[in-house]
């Protein structure tokens, strides 16, 4: 394959907008070639395949998705699992009536100083401007709103494959108790789906599309036979950065109505997450060896396709494309105050949870070390963190 | 099967644009969905303050037509659905004039274009028409709810669009959104214009055509019959749209909808001949693009005075049966007052120019802002704008039956 440099050469040849479009298709091709174990290369390429390059995700038409797994049924409905049976009773006192929790008549102003959606700083516009792109207070506000939109469609995006993912894991998991609790789960990424995307069309009037590398993920966890694949994608990979996501937004925005829509979210989320945590901490242990490498494998590297990828490209298709290069749009949000915190905290809930279920072994370290992840390895898991618990937190924090 | 090839050829499609250098839209056209039925109760401040724009360029579609293409300073896209309006408001003499016009492009361009008809007596349209680049607009918008919905779960959408002269513009700007995002849609165009020369956007539909080959089909229907121009011959009416819609194949499918835009006389000729057709009405959209008769008072200063004088007025708003109570502050409309209390009460352009606000005064007094769209006949019936009418005290109104929210 061709080295960095002789991309960049054969590249600079062509106009912007191609180059910009070889770009993507490289950053593709270099996400599957970081790929070291051959199994999670084939379980994930087909899928790469179909986001990065086909772009399946945008393709204007609904996406058709395959799945594979199996309906585990049982007759004799058991009551296998106390800690999932408390968690179910948990989630039907929980529930919450999205007409009537939220004060949907506030009216939003994306531009109003007093109730910004993301705070002063969020992007760097010195850096935005060393790049050549000067932007006067208006267009700097335009700018943070369709980063705010962007960001709270991709979890919008991300809540429809969670409320699939759900039903899925409900119909596959062995749990009687579990499957109780799951019914509870596609109840709330349904309410989610709906408040994300009532917010998004009815306050900030703007709906991008899905973001090629959650695509990925998305598409991965559909098409995976395996139950706790999906688990541990959905519940713990996906939903856990959810979780941390919400998390930066909610202590970080002034808007009152999106911070009152986080704050439920979070109460649910959190127990989504502890769920995928205890059906997964007792699985792990019966595996084979070999089966545990390949997904401590996957873990990371769909970790490692959530860190590095999430880089608001639709936002630079819709303001900079034809005037910035691409690749200087990555390395401006990689760095950008906001996209790097969001990181942060993304990371500071994932990584204690992949730790708490055994898929940090001491063979895998270096590489989270590496990449710079393994200092997130000393917080709570979700088990040991409720909703209520979280928020206190995160308003002790702001 | 089917279904594979399709996805294939739409997988073809995306690698050979983008080996091209182009990239998908990065935003999705929004449509109208569960919670735009809400939204018509939550009146967005996006929607309702101004903003500045600057012309960048002016074309000059056909004698009597140009199309002003605005810019954002910031260069982002327009939020508007397909079919959507926006108003401008020009100031001329002492007072602010508003004028509806439909967007003509698709939302994910960067660009709005608004193509306007010189109508050489009107006020406003020669007055856009004589524009140059760099000039301000001042817009309100988007508005309006002649916009393509999603097709039944997934299937890809058939569209067969009417469009009787400049009623070809929001016509146009679905066309053009459908066929870019939507790999599956097909549209048919039936377009009646006086003649080869007035047709807008001639060179447009014939490069659209070309480009999704099988997927758009244009009947022209002219006047002045033309050599160059291959089309039907006459007046847009009952019997040449029957003629133009047997050339659409899509007409016969069970799922197409029908999206209809002109003149008052041609619209009611067209629905003559889809309803022959034996066409759902509930597959027909339309849209009004004249706003009747306009008299000429302005609001009077002591009106005024009258409808923000200090005091609470109760008001009760029956919709549907059910009777909404609530208090309007001085100043306030009664469409600001009736959704605030949760009155599912329709509107559209809430400047007075669309008449889709329209109620029935039974009790009270309200001042209505002029000049407004309703007609005299409407006024003399006793109705009122809820968008631009303010309570003066007390009163009771009745949003007419086949106008009721749900
Ligand atoms: C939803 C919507 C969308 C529209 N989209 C477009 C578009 O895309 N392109 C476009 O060109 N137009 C569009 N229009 C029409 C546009 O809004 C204006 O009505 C049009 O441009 C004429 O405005 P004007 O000020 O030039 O004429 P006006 O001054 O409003 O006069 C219009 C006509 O009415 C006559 N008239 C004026 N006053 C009276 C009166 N008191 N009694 C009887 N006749 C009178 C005038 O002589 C003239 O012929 C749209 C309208 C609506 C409602
Ligand atoms: S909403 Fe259009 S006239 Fe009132
Ligand atoms: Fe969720
Ligand atoms: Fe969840």
């Amino acid at each position: 394959m061709f080295g960095d440099r002789t991309q960049k050469k054969l590249t600079s040849m062509l106009p912007l907008r191609v180059r910009n479009q070889m770009d993507g298709l490289y950053e593709a091709l270099q996400v599957l070639m970081e790929v070291r174990d051959p199994r999670v290369l084939a379980s994930l390429a087909p899928s790469g395949v179909r986001g990065l390059v086909l772009q399946r995700g945008k393709q204007g038409v609904p996406t058709q998705t395959r799945a594979h797994h199996s309906a585990h049924f049982d007759w004799s409905y058991p009551a296998d699992n106390p800690e999932m049976r408390a968690l179910y009773t948990r989630a039907k006192t929980g529930q919450w009536n999205s007409d009537v929790a939220l004060a949907w008549g506030t009216s939003v102003d994306p531009y109003d100083p007093a109730t910004p959606l993301l705070p002063d700083g969020f992007l760097d516009f010195d850096a935005l401007a060393r790049l050549g792109i000067r932007l006067d207070a208006k267009e700097r506000q335009r700018l943070v709103h369709s980063v705010a939109s962007w960001m709270l469609s991709q979890f919008l995006h991300g809540e429809q494959g969670a409320l699939f993912a759900a039903a899925q894991v409900t119909e596959a998991v062995q749990f009687f108790d579990g499957k109780l609790y799951g019914a509870t789960q596609v109840m709330d990424e349904g309410r989610h789906v709906e408040v994300f995307h009532r917010y998004l069309d009815t306050k900030l009037e703007k709906l991008y599309q899905v973001n090629d590398n959650l695509f990925v993920i998305i598409d991965a966890l559909m098409a995976d036979a395996r139950w706790d694949m999906k688990f541990l994608g959905m519940q713990i990979m996906v939903e856990g950065l959810a979780l941390g996501a919400f998390g930066t937004l909610y202590k970080q925005t002034k808007e009152p109505l999106l911070k009152n829509l986080l704050k439920y979210v979070i109460q649910d989320e959190a127990r989504h997450v502890h769920y995928g945590v205890l059906a997964l901490r007792d699985h792990m242990k019966q595996l084979t060896d070999s089966e545990k490498r390949e997904r401590e494998d996957w873990a990371f590297e769909v970790a490692l396709l959530m860190r590095n990828r999430f880089l608001a490209y639709e936002v630079y298709e819709e303001w900079f494309e034809g005037v910035l290069p691409r690749d200087k749009w990555r390395e401006f949000v990689t760095n950008t105050p906001g996209m790097h915190q969001f990181r942060q905290t993304m990371f500071s809930r994932l990584v204690p949870n992949l730790r708490e279920i055994g898929l940090i072994t001491p063979r895998l370290l270096p590489r989270y070390e590496k990449v710079g992840l393994l200092k997130y390895m000393a917080g709570l898991s979700a088990d040991r963190l409720d909703g209520d618990g979280l928020i206190a937190e995160l308003d002790h924090a702001a | 099967m089917n279904a594979a090839l399709e996805q294939l050829g739409r997988d073809v499609r995306v690698v050979r644009r983008r080996l091209a250098g182009y990239s998908a839209p990065p935003l999705i056209a929004r449509r109208p969905s569960r919670a735009s039925t809400s939204a018509a109760t939550e009146p967005s401040l996006l929607r309702t303050t101004a903003r500045e724009l600057v012309v960048e360029r002016v074309v000059v579609e056909t004698p009597s037509a140009v199309t002003l293409v605005l810019r954002r300073e910031d260069g982002a896209p327009f939020d508007f659905m397909p079919g959507q309006f926006f108003t401008v408001l020009l100031q001329h003499g002492g007072e602010v004039l508003r004028r509806n016009y439909s967007a003509s492009n698709a939302p994910f361009e960067r660009e709005l274009h608004l193509t306007i008809r010189n109508k050489q007596d009107g006020k406003v349209s020669p007055l856009l028409c004589a524009m140059r680049g760099g000039e301000r607009v001042r817009l309100l918008g988007p508005f309006g709810s002649f916009v393509a919905g999603p097709a039944a779960s997934g299937k890809p959408r058939r569209l067969v669009l009417v469009a009787g002269g400049v009623g070809i513009t929001p016509l146009a700007s679905i066309a053009r959104t459908a066929l870019a995002c939507e790999p599956d849609a097909e549209v048919a165009l039936v377009y009646g214009s006086r003649s080869a020369a007035e047709i807008v956007f001639r060179a447009e539909l014939d490069a659209l055509a070309v480009a999704h080959p099988g997927r758009f089909t244009v009947v022209h229907v002219l006047e002045q019959a033309s050599p160059a121009v291959p089309s039907e011959i006459g007046r847009l009416d009952g019997v040449t749209t029957l003629r133009a819609l047997e050339l659409c194949a899509l007409t016969r499918h069970p799922d197409t909808r029908f999206f209809v835009c002109g003149p008052d006389g041609m619209r009611d000729e067209v629905l003559a001949a889809l309803a022959a057709r034996g066409v759902d009405p509930a597959a027909i959209a339309m849209e009004r693009f004249t706003v009747g008769p306009r008299p000429q008072v302005a609001t009077s200063s002591s009106a005024i005075a009258a409808s923000v004088a200090p005091g609470a007025r109760p008001i009760a708003i029956r919709v549907n049966g059910r009777v909404h109570r609530t208090t309007a502050l001085p100043g306030a409309t009664v469409l600001e007052a009736g959704l605030a209390a949760g009155a599912p009460m329709p509107f559209s352009c809430a400047v007075g120019g669309c008449g889709a606000c329209k109620v029935k005064l039974i009790e009270g007094r309200v001042e209505v802002d002029e000049p407004n769209c309703l007609s005299d006949r409407e006024r003399a019936a006793g109705y009122v704008l809820a968008c631009v009418g303010r309570p003066c005290g007390p009163c009771t109104v009745e949003v007419p039956e086949e106008a009721g929210g749900e």
